[in-house]
């Protein structure tokens, strides 16, 4: 049995080694050529003092945790387009949207599933009344509400 | 009645965000723990260990105190930022272009780590056989070949970066449907209760 895993173990290091040796005319000189920029920007490294490498890794993971933390990136943007809007002078009209009852009320008069299709963002108290809603080639206001929300879009 | 759903969505919206958030920094913690482990805990004690041993005249491998210094300075250095990166790799959402850059940068970082290792004279390793002689091991052209290898890595890196950014918007599209198919799952089962 041992044996027989030497000569297997011989076999993968012959293979290894034919590998090795078609590919190694290409690599090394790709390698030494590597090892050329790798030594000529080792110098501009700071050697004897942790202290910045130290500094690096936080910012690295506190830039990660904010970054990659798409609720805080989303706080952001929407006080980003708040200020925008504002600035634009343009008024939030999907709350006023919003506050119209007559189709509100749809889904007390209804328990069924209710799908809702549309294009416009005029139809919004529509989609909030609804259980899915599906944007139909939407114009930008409905298609920004429909990404935010994930709402199926064709 | 329709405001308590609109409220309930929003809150299921959020959880089903903070849930994503937390899944992607808890698999950035995992890698960067993996990550100091392999590249900083391991090698420093590795070393260390090697050292104790040519002290005791078991190995033939001349490590003097300075390049036990140098080569320790330098894994914890490379490790660091190394680890660094690799948090922000991995806690970036899968396929993002953001987390291209930073698996780049790693790559980058790992062929810095790799030269290092000529530092602590591990690359250049003596044997003693008694009644025979010795014979002579040059790590150092493996690495060089190691290196040359590596540079496939950064090419294929690089082409992740450009596939992301060039199929950004399918990408995105194909992470949302997959979003809105899990949360539409989610509402039927609520709908079904």
């Amino acid at each position: 049995m041992i044996f027989e895993t030497i000569i297997v173990l011989e076999i993968i290091a012959q293979i290894i080694g034919v590998i090795l040796g078609i590919i190694q005319p290409i690599v090394t000189p790709i390698g030494e050529l590597m090892v050329l920029w790798v030594n000529y920007l080792l110098q501009y490294f700071p050697y004897g003092n942790l202290t910045l490498y130290i500094a690096i890794f936080i910012i690295l993971v506190v830039a990660g945790v904010i970054i990659n933390a798409s609720i805080i990136g989303r706080i952001l943007k929407e006080k980003v387009e708040e200020f925008e809007d504002k600035l634009a002078g343009d008024e939030e009209e999907e709350e006023d949207i919003e506050e119209d009852g007559e189709i509100k009320n749809l889904k007390e008069k209804d328990e069924s599933v209710i799908y809702a299709f549309s294009d416009s963002i005029w139809d919004f108290p529509l989609f909030s009344a609804a259980d899915y809603k599906i944007a139909v080639n939407p114009d930008r206001k409905l298609k920004k509400i429909a990404k935010k929300n994930l709402w199926q879009v064709i | 009645m329709t405001e308590q759903i609109d409220i309930m969505a929003e809150e299921d919206s959020f959880l089903e965000e903070l849930n994503r958030d937390a899944k992607n920094i808890i698999r950035g913690i995992g890698f960067t723990a993996i990550y100091i482990i392999t590249t900083m805990i391991i090698p420093y004690f590795t070393f260390t260990w090697v050292k104790e041993l040519s002290i005791f005249g078991i190995v033939d491998i001349e490590m003097t105190q300075s390049q036990y210094d140098k080569i320790i300075f330098w894994i914890l250095a490379f490790g660091l930022i190394i680890s660094g990166a690799a948090f922000f790799s991995y806690s970036s959402p899968p396929q993002s272009i953001r987390g291209g850059i930073f698996a780049l940068i790693q790559v980058i970082l790992n062929c810095f780590y790799i030269w290092s290792y000529k530092f602590s004279g591990a690359t250049e390793i003596q044997f003693d056989i008694v009644n025979f002689g010795f014979f002579y091991l040059n790590l150092q052209q493996m690495i060089i070949t190691y290196l040359g290898i590596y540079f496939l890595t950064i090419l294929l890196k690089v082409y992740d970066i450009v596939d992301f950014a060039v199929n950004r918007e399918k990408i995105r599209e194909k992470r949302m449907e997959k979003l809105r198919k899990a949360k539409e799952k989610k509402m039927m089962k609520r709908a079904k209760k």
